[in-house]
């Protein structure tokens, strides 16, 4: 084995693969300077990379903030289908109003043209908020 | 890598068991419980940015909610999320044109800057800059899951023995520089 393989070794049990470094390890850290020094700079860069970085857990406000998320993405959902609902309700008071054209009752004329105009006002209202929402 | 997909495709039996009854809220709420600090983590070693990991975390776990009734159990549900969870974090770093061109030149800049040979938390920081990306992540992750090739493996969907020579070179490149 020569330095690289020792230093292979090392690198492994500073991984924890191995419960410690083996005796031929250390056998030929006791006259290897290079590869002491190896260990030293490996024993060094694994304390301060476990300090920076070991257990990295998320903020305690995730939870709350993905329920958010999640309540106005549903929301939104039910919102984006509003305008094709309206769309079809809209189609129906325009079918109402145009047949009321033939009928002797005048309040059957003034409800349809309610009903179609309240539709359409729904249907501009709908779309701007969906925009919003899109934004 | 078959071993790891087995044991976390048991890990997650209740989780699926939920979702082929149709009880999709109660099996979101276990996998954000499950998932929700590795995904965390996993964004965190691709954006190096805390708060652009957890905005991120957020965005994966909306995407997983809304994908979760297509969810046909022909990957296994850590492999699934993981992938979500990586190409969010791609699609985050194209939108932010977040590149960093690392070579060994910067490295050695990094090394001859130094006076010190002790590494502080924030010049180990300064360190990782320096290293080839992949070797960077891989690195990084691997701390961050408290040393697990496994896991590592999993997430960044790499062979286990492609893990460990990534995370050595890293490793002796930054011995490399620790040398006065």
């Amino acid at each position: 084995m020569d330095c690289t393989d020792y230093q292979e070794r090392i690198l492994e049990a500073m991984d924890q693969l191995s419960p410690g470094v083996d005796p031929a390890v250390e056998a030929h850290l006791s006259h290897c300077e290079t590869c002491r020094g190896f260990f030293a700079a490996q024993q060094m860069l694994d304390q301060a990379l476990s300090a920076e970085f070991a257990g990295a857990r998320l903020s305690r406000q995730f939870s709350t903030h993905l329920r958010q998320n999640l309540q106005r993405e549903s929301s939104a959902t039910w919102l984006e289908l509003l305008p094709d609902v309206l769309n079809l309700a809209g189609a129906g008071a325009l079918a109402a109003w145009a047949s009321a054209q033939f009928s002797d009752e005048p309040w059957v004329l003034a409800g349809s043209f309610t009903l179609l105009a309240s539709v359409a006002s729904l249907l501009v209202l709908s779309r701007q908020h969906v925009e919003e929402l899109e934004d | 890598m078959a071993g790891i997909n087995e044991l976390s495709g048991l890990e997650d039996e209740d989780i699926r068991r939920l979702l082929a009854k149709g009880q999709t809220a109660p099996a979101f709420d276990l996998l954000v419980d499950r998932y929700q600090n590795r995904v965390f983590r996993l964004a965190l070693s691709f954006l190096r940015d805390r708060a652009k990991a957890e905005d991120v975390a957020q965005d994966a776990f909306l995407k997983l909610w809304r994908a979760l009734r297509r969810y046909d159990g022909r990957a296994t549900l850590s492999t699934w999320i993981y992938t979500i969870a990586r190409n969010t974090c791609l699609n985050q770093i194209r939108r932010d044109s977040y590149r960093i061109a690392l070579s060994l030149d910067a490295a050695g800049d990094v090394a001859d800057s130094r006076s010190d040979a002790s590494p502080t938390t924030k010049d180990c920081t300064a360190l990782l800059e320096a290293l080839p990306e992949k070797n960077r992540q891989v690195l990084t992750l691997f701390y961050l899951q408290e040393k697990s090739y496994e896991e590592v493996a999993e997430m960044l969907n790499m062979p286990l023995g492609t893990v460990k020579s990534h995370l050595h070179r890293a490793k002796r490149m930054l011995a490399a520089m620790l040398k006065p």
